[in-house]
């Protein structure tokens, strides 16, 4: 079984493309397992769309448990299932909120227990100082990423207005790893991370 | 990749929930870990390089015991003399022809061309033809755009992943399929250039079926002259199709017996007549074994105690109904 992982900092967009992603692959109704800090799993069922107004907000640190699912992804003739794992945000430093600090603690262990790494950005905010800009933690999140290999990043929100600008930016920040472009709401890009996906865990 | 939480990293989730450390010293901790070990890896490879060789063998071995296919193991040992002497001569001095290895696979569904092209890949790669071997699997969709230039964009998009490997084109005969607007020719062309391009660095091999394929070679002629090996992918015999049931049934640890192996033939010998294009595959005959593998276990089901040999043994009346 193949374990990807998909982090970055709060608000990009993480459980928006968990979302999508599942769509896009042909699921109308999931079964999201949640594991809180106890290591206890409750497993719910949804539509994506009653899903989608569940789980996704505005404001940050929305998903604080680890929400995995199971999907089946095309490779060459067949399908290899994966496991993919929605986590809470990412910040520097300590937080002084337990909850935040116990979900972070989470994201990260799973990441060492990832088999593949996506790690988003959101490409429309590099210029501006909210939760979602690009910082310290990216940066660690990319060296660690480029020592395990599977690893690659998702800069999202390139519908947005200042996505393309961004973009270039994190394209020339993050000169030697593999950037996809992609749009979690409109659904853009997802034809390479699914090319990605199925490379990497053939 | 490691699976274990090393007593290491569960301290350090434990202090980062208590909130003694941040998320930054935790990454850090990992970054340096995962550098360790990599670097310990890297070390280990190098002192078993010598196991390269043996690799080689192994994927040969592979070849081999794949059931039938004669032709096609005896084009794959000439290449590989050619490939031999071809570097032979370089050494010595001599003229030495470019090694040019596009291919072109001839075969009806079924017959083990996906199968060859990836094995192949490993073949060139243990030789040091291709430096990384891998086998990019496309199909007309991937190659033919939908307005005007984009069909060579995407075919340089292909061919740049490719490039180190293989690129398998399944059933490129639809490239030329559709009148005179339709940008598969486009894509054709785009290949070609493709090829004089990146002469060394990626092999293309065009898969399909027999009587397609002809036609779209006749229609394309500048193409024969480019791809210098044919393999055709002959239907296994109805004795081969058998053998190929015997090693499935062996892989998931079962048996025949005598008179259930005698009822398959006679599935396979009176779907060869019904329908000859799709019985001669090995598909085929995963399909009918698997659905023996399920009346197997219904059967068993009911009865109260089995032994070892019945949880093994695929009865005749196992393959009864098998002729859907």
């Amino acid at each position: 079984m193949n374990n990807c992982i998909l982090l970055g900092k709060p608000n990009v967009g993480k459980t928006t493309f968990f979302l999508s992603y599942a769509e896009y692959l042909g699921v109308t109704s999931c079964i999201l397992e949640f594991e809180n800090f106890e290591g206890s799993v409750t497993r719910k069922n949804y539509s994506i769309n009653v899903a989608r107004s569940y789980l996704i907000n505005q404001t940050p640190f929305k998903t604080k448990e680890i929400c995995r699912m199971n999907l089946s992804i095309p490779v060459y003739k067949g399908r290899t299932e994966i496991t993919l794992f929605d986590t809470g945000g990412l910040i520097d430093g300590i937080s002084a909120n337990e909850i935040v600090r116990k979900s972070m603690a989470e994201a990260l262990k799973q990441l060492y227990l990832a088999d593949l790494i996506l790690h988003m950005i959101d490409a429309s905010s590099v210029d501006h100082n909210c939760c979602s800009t690009l910082s310290e933690i990216d940066y660690q999140i990319n060296q660690y990423g480029h020592s395990r290999g599977a690893y690659c990043i998702l800069a999202n929100k390139i519908d947005l207005e200042e996505g393309e600008k961004g973009l270039s930016f994190i394209r020339k920040e993050f000169k030697d790893t593999y950037i996809i472009p992609i749009s979690a709401r409109k659904m853009k890009g997802f034809k390479e991370v699914n090319k990605f996906v199925s490379r990497v865990i053939q | 990749m490691p699976k274990k939480i090393k007593k290491e990293v569960n301290y350090l989730y434990q202090l980062a929930k208590q909130g003694s450390i941040g998320s930054n010293e935790f990454l850090n901790h990992l970054i340096i870990d995962s550098k360790l070990s990599t670097e310990q890896i890297n070390q280990k490879s190098s002192q078993d390089n010598n196991r390269e060789e043996d690799s080689f063998d192994s994927i040969i071995k592979e070849l081999y015991q794949l059931i039938g296919l004669r032709e096609v193991k005896e084009i794959v040992n000439e290449i590989l003399a050619y490939i031999e002497i071809q570097q032979r001569r370089r050494l010595q001095g001599l003229n030495a022809a470019p090694l040019v290895l596009h291919m072109i696979f001839k075969g009806n569904p079924g017959t083990g061309k996906t199968t060859v092209a990836r094995i192949l890949a490993r073949i060139f790669k243990a030789k040091n033809l291709l430096s990384k071997g891998h086998l990019i699997e496309v199909e007309r969709a991937d190659l033919v755009g939908e307005y005007i230039g984009h069909t060579a964009l995407k075919v340089r998009t292909q061919v740049k992943e490719s490039l180190g490997g293989i690129l398998f084109i399944d059933e490129a005969y639809s490239l030329a399929r559709g009148g005179e607007k339709d940008f598969g020719k486009e894509a054709i062309d785009a290949l070609v250039k493709a090829m004089e391009d990146n002469k060394d660095q990626f092999i293309l091999i065009l898969a399909g079926y027999q009587e397609e394929m002809d036609d779209f070679l006749k229609v394309n002629p500048g193409l024969k002259s480019r791809f210098p090996i044919h393999i055709d992918f002959l239907d296994y015999s109805i004795e081969e199709l058998i053998d190929i049931a015997e090693l499935m049934v062996n892989e998931r640890q079962y048996s025949m017996s005598k008179s259930a192996k005698a009822k398959l033939y006679n599935i396979l010998a009176s779907k060869r007549k019904k329908e000859s294009r799709y019985s001669g595959n090995a598909r085929l005959v995963r399909n009918l074994i698997e659905k023996s593998i399920r009346k197997q276990a219904v059967r068993l089901k009911e009865k109260e105690l089995c032994t070892r040999d019945d949880l093994i043994m695929l009865k005749r009346e196992d393959f009864l109904d098998g002729e859907a």
